[in-house]
């Protein structure tokens, strides 16, 4: 029984915390950030397996934290409140080429962030040639591009190549 | 505005706020557990030592006021010189149900359990202050008032053990 217990609560506390880091970073990891991943799945592992190293113990704790994760997925598809706690809202952090900083800074977003990743899916370069970037619930930037852009930037990907 | 609607994507901004809000709150909270974990309320630290100690009983107690299941914590028991040969300390009925004794140091002459606790008999015989640590592990958790008896007194410790 323990082990369950303790599991349901590491489930929820890890819940918590992940989501104060917000979801700028489970779309973007750096590598330090996924060391420390690492180190919190280290601490809590010794936390839920104490002295008790049976397969027994091991398949409580792995049969609870897989249940409640699809509970919560269940939840998610049952309730929209409940998915807009757990996942979150898609944002809009840039309107017709201009960035919405208030939004940004909220979501701890750069401006270079939103170019990063307008390069990366577009081959944009400017600001202006961004018509919505929208931060989704996934935490990856989605870019449409202005029109003229959108055209633009296929041509920019195909001369850019070489020189990369 | 008037593009913002038409893009379906579901903002919701009066939401999003509070999600924001709540975040803040969060690492406020974060921010107050490391805050107090290092001032030892998880123990560990200035505000989970103790003294226990009162008039009239020739016993102190140094513990953990905090403490955590299954964590190695320690009684630092100090009795003051005094002209017996042998030194009788009862921990109570609480202290025997919470903790499982892992070391008694220096080794008592003999133990005797009995339902109302655990004697310990200690030499005492030409010997200055006697300072006994007992180092315990706690195997349960909550609030749990132990008791440590010397003729004539009892000392009282309250003490907070965590999951």
């Amino acid at each position: 029984m323990d082990s369950v217990i303790s599991a349901a609560i590491v489930y929820v506390f890890l819940r918590l915390v992940i989501g104060l880091f917000g979801r700028r970073n489970l779309g973007q990891l750096t590598a330090f950030e996924l060391v420390l991943l690492v180190v919190i799945g280290g601490a809590v592992q010794r936390a839920l397996v104490g002295d008790d190293a049976s397969l027994t113990n091991a398949f409580l704790i792995v049969a609870t934290l897989a249940g409640l994760e699809l509970l919560v997925s269940l939840l998610e598809r049952r309730s929209r409140l409940f998915s807009r706690i757990t996942r979150g809202v898609p944002l809009i952090v840039v309107e017709n080429g201009r960035p919405l900083t208030r939004r940004l800074h909220h979501a701890r977003l750069s401006e270079d962030d939103v170019l990063a990743a307008a390069r990366r899916h577009h081959g944009l370069t400017a600001m202006d040639e961004v018509k919505f970037a929208i931060l989704e619930t996934s935490g990856e930037i989605s870019i449409v591009p202005e029109r003229k852009a959108a055209a633009r930037g296929g041509k920019t990907e195909k001369t850019e190549k070489p020189a990369g | 505005m008037q593009q913002r609607s038409r893009l379906p994507i579901g903002e919701d901004m009066r939401f999003q706020e509070r999600a924001w809000l709540a975040v803040r709150v969060g690492w406020v909270l974060l921010a107050a557990v490391i805050l107090l974990a290092l001032l030892g309320i998880f123990s560990g630290g200035i505000m989970s030592a103790a003294k226990a100690e009162r008039d009239g009983t020739a016993l102190s107690v140094d513990y953990e006021r905090f403490q955590r299941r299954s964590t190695q914590t320690h009684f630092r028991l100090h009795v003051p010189k005094q002209t017996e040969d042998e030194i009788w300390l009862r921990f109570g009925r609480a202290f025997q149900d919470t903790y499982e004794i892992e070391a008694v140091q220096p080794q008592p002459l003999r133990s005797h359990i009995s339902s109302t606790g655990i004697s310990l008999f200690f030499d005492a015989y030409d010997q200055d202050d006697l300072n006994i640590v007992v180092r315990v592990r706690p195997r349960r958790f909550g609030m749990v008032n132990i008791e440590i008896a010397r003729q004539p007194g009892l000392l009282q410790m309250p003490v907070l053990i965590y999951p």
